[in-house]
């Protein structure tokens, strides 16, 4: 099982009416890595994951994960990851333990292997407390927490996550890089989508850079970073995916600001 | 009432395996949906566990049960079970037909779902059907409460067969009812934009509200009570055009005489729906979840948005602004209520809402008032009426701006707390300002024309005492209420504990005045009398002034630190209010 690539695409392309969003991607991957997909707005990022969690039916070419084609086996496929997406759409009015009892039944795993595991891994992130309090109370770093925990609950083989570190302070975040490290150690595959670059940089195996629906990199940090001639990954996305006028736009701003100094008071 | 729901369900178990449905992850979906029914619109800041907060469903349900009532009434009412039935019927059809167009696109057909169970692994037949209980089991709990009490009137008049008659029969309306929703929003979502529907669906929810508080009070006005208990239905083809019709059809084979009518109108009842229901399932569903889809795309294009429209109201308020006021900062918060109040559709509801009684409550008072004086017009334009409808708008005005406070977004309010305002007491004006210019000022407007219409221009000192009573009401309202920036909270339920003795008090309040005010005109000479009015009205807008001149100045010390929930209170260093540094330059 283990040389067999967890996830594939073929050639895959998608578009909104007349506007191309995916213009052929191609990609292998092995399980128990962390990839880091990264890429400005809208080049892509979100539909790619939405068509490899089976949310999107309507797009050309092939994707598999898990070894089943998504198009015709999305409930096998469905049944073997886990989602964190970055709307943070949540049922508010429940509480996180019923919120994560519906989706074991959505699953259907037991629900007393349900209950335990929400229970410890919430208390895990320290919200012992709010088990029973309704989630329209919570900040958003705690409904980030219930929402990592909803995507794992089941045990997946692969994660999606977009932005799962959003609202976290650092300790929570630190935990959940390690958790990413330890399930990517018991072969699990993370599939990492974030604008956050140093992150990135440190914690995923292997980064693939995005640009207008097309691979624009792919490899590791080191050979991206001995490809490209700049030390960090930041540098390696700007020179990628735009014109390198940032320089030239922050000094314009800064005009801006002294054009016309008129104060209302 | 879920476990009763699924329990229901539990019994076609078999039937919903058999058309391919995972039973298990169906009712999963389901009973997790209806527990949030039953949650929403209760607060969550009343997490008191002993405490349980009523939801608004559930309350919902209760004033449904209520106007149930008068619902039932007509099957007692009209001489025939015909006639009767089939008024029960259609008001139940406009009821549950506005209720699912009002709540489809927020309760229904939640856009969350495309995020929550879209990546699980759930069948799409399974999800469709799971969707479709819920929306049915949804309405059936409506119109069971609406139709409790005539179940209860209708058993006693026909006997007990009259049960699972109205059962079937109610059945039928439901499900004809659905599919005219459904073509509604199908239609609705071809021709309109996102925008524009939204609208549309906020003036259902109006005429919803005014249809469940204003309805049994305009109901038995309009209706001709007397020749209902001897009205029967002419034999003749257009009755076979009437949808509630048809499912009175059904009640009256059941308990009725049982003739060739009744046969044809109960084929009528249960074919039409039938077919509706399979078309609804077979042709329209599928295109219809994929345009709800559009509603979860939150963001449209800026570009879409009417630009032009949009620059000249600005210039106008910016215009407006600059009259209202010589500080700066009010303008400036002026400008920013106004577009709000415009523009957010929640406050927009609940304000047309409040102010759509206005002329329900004018109508039954004029009405009320015809009834009790023999002679009809000529006796009213005699009468001193016109101050019922003058002081309506006073009715209603403290209520306004306790709504003003209240916002979805109240969390944006940071920036009055964030910003150098020098007085806050200036935000405060400029929402009363802004309350004043774009609510009481055009009703009252139009209430004093129509006034003016029946009685003349001898109201006209009327009219200005009136005006400067309800602004006395508004400053007294405002400074009573407790100072809260525009729009700064959030929407709770559990508010209305204090609040009902306060509005009960500014009821109160508001009676005295016009009882004063008509002690004025009864006691006094005609020509002194005028004379007072006019006195009492220039000494009304004095102290009207006064009152908000107090409420403008409110300072900072008016303003504590908000109490915010545990886990934002590290932000309290941020969010404590910046004082002016008037010496330093």
């Amino acid at each position: 099982m283990d040389d067999q690539p967890i996830i594939t695409l073929e050639n895959l392309t998608k578009s909104y009416g007349d506007k191309q969003v995916l213009k052929g991607i191609d990609l292998t991957v092995m399980p128990g890595k962390i990839i880091g997909y990264i890429g400005p707005n809208g080049a892509g990022k979100t539909t790619t994951v939405k068509i490899l969690i089976g949310m999107l039916g309507h797009y050309e070419g092939r994707a598999t994960v898990a070894g089943f084609d998504v198009r015709t086996h999305s409930l096998e496929v469905k049944r073997r990851i886990g989602y964190v997406p970055e709307s943070a759409a949540i049922y508010d009015t429940l509480t996180p333990l019923e919120y994560l009892r519906f989706l074991g039944g959505l699953y259907g795993v037991d629900e007393g292997v349900i209950v335990s595991r929400a229970k410890e891994m919430l208390s895990l992130f320290g919200l012992e407390k709010n088990l029973d309090d309704r989630m329209s109370s919570f900040s958003k770093g705690m409904r980030q927490k219930v929402l990592i925990v909803a995507g794992m609950i089941h045990n997946p083989d692969v994660l999606f996550m977009d932005e799962p570190l959003s609202g976290l302070d650092a300790n929570s975040a630190v935990t959940v890089k390690e958790i990413f490290a330890r399930l990517a150690e018991i072969g699990k595959t993370i599939f990492y989508c974030s604008h956050i670059m140093d992150v990135v940089e440190r914690v995923c195996d292997r980064i693939i850079i995005l640009s207008n629906g097309q691979i624009a990199a792919d490899g590791s940090f080191e050979e991206l970073r001995q490809m490209n001639k700049e030390e960090s990954l930041e540098r390696i996305f700007t020179q990628l995916t735009s014109e390198g006028e940032q320089d030239v736009v922050a000094s314009q701003f800064i005009q801006a600001l002294s054009e016309r100094e008129e104060r209302v008071d | 009432m879920i476990k009763l729901a699924l329990l229901i369900f539990d019994l076609f178990a078999p039937v919903f395996r058999l058309v391919g449905v995972d039973y298990g992850k169906f009712r999963t979906i389901l009973r997790i949906k209806l527990a949030m029914d039953f949650r929403r619109g209760a607060s969550a800041v009343t997490q008191n566990k002993k405490k349980k907060p009523v939801s608004g469903f559930r309350k919902t349900l209760f004033v449904y049960s209520f106007m149930g009532v008068f619902v039932g009434l007509m099957i007692m009412g009209a001489g025939s079970p015909l006639v009767g039935l089939t008024m029960v019927h259609a008001m139940l059809m406009v009821m549950v037909g506005m209720a699912l167009v009002a709540d489809f696109s927020s309760v229904l057909l939640d856009t969350r779902d495309n995020f929550i169970i879209l990546p699980r692994p759930v069948d799409g037949r399974t999800f469709l059907a799971a969707r479709v209980a819920h929306i049915t089991t949804y309405l059936f709990l409506l119109s069971m409460s609406l139709s409790f009490f005539s179940f209860a009137l209708g058993t006693a008049k026909f006997g007990l067969l009259f049960v699972p008659a109205f059962f079937l029969s109610l059945m039928c309306t439901i499900g004809f009812t659905v599919f005219v929703g459904h073509i509604f929003y199908l239609g609705a979502m071809r021709l309109m934009s996102v925008e524009r529907f939204r609208d549309v669906i906020m003036y259902f929810q109006i005429i919803l509200t005014l249809l469940v508080f204003g309805g049994y009070q305009i109901m038995p006005r309009i209706m001709d009570v007397k020749a209902l208990q001897t009205y029967t239905f002419p034999d003749r083809w257009w009755v076979y055009l009437l949808p509630p019709c048809w499912s009175a059809g059904i009640v009256e084979l059941f308990v009725g005489d049982g003739g060739g009518r009744a046969q044809l109108l109960s084929l009528v009842a249960i074919i039409v729906p039938a077919l509706c229901v399979l078309l609804v399932v077979r042709f329209l569903a599928p295109g219809f979840s994929e345009a709800m889809g559009r509603f979860g795309q939150e963001d449209q294009p800026a570009s879409l948005v009417r630009n032009g429209s949009r620059v000249k109201t600005g210039i106008f308020v910016a215009c407006l602004a600059k009259i209202i006021s010589r500080r700066p900062q009010q303008r400036a918060v002026f400008e920013l209520v106004w577009h709000l109040c415009a523009r957010d559709r929640q406050f927009k509801l609940r304000m047309y809402t409040l102010f759509a009684f206005v002329p329900i409550i004018g109508v039954v008072m004029i009405s009320n008032s015809m009834v009790a004086q023999e002679g009809g017009f000529a006796a009213l334009r005699e009468s001193r009426n016109y101050l019922f409808l003058l002081y309506i708008v006073c009715l209603m005005a403290p209520a306004s701006i306790t709504h003003l406070k209240y916002s979805q977004q109240h969390l944006a309010a940071w920036i009055y707390r964030a910003l150098p305002l020098i007085r806050p007491g200036d935000a405060l004006a400029a929402g009363i300002k802004v309350l004043t210019i774009q609510l009481y000022m055009p009703m009252f407007a139009v209430v004093a024309a129509i006034a003016m219409g029946i009685w003349g221009l001898k109201i006209v000192p009327d009219l200005l005492l009136a005006y400067g009573l309800t602004m006395i009401i508004i400053a007294v309202q405002a400074l009573w209420l407790g100072r809260s920036f525009p729009f700064s909270e959030e929407i709770s339920v559990a508010e209305g504990s204090g609040r009902a003795g306060k509005s009960f008090a500014m009821m109160l309040i508001c009676g005295i005045f016009g009882g004063a005010h008509l002690a004025l005109l009864t006691f006094l000479p005609p020509v002194i009398g005028w004379c007072t009015v006019l006195v009492g009205a220039v000494i009304a807008f004095g102290i009207a002034r006064l009152l908000f001149n107090i409420y403008a100045d409110s300072g900072w010390g008016h303003f504590p630190p908000p109490d915010m929930p545990e886990h934002v209170k590290r932000y309290d260093l941020i969010a404590r209010p910046v004082t002016p540094r008037t010496s330093a330059t």
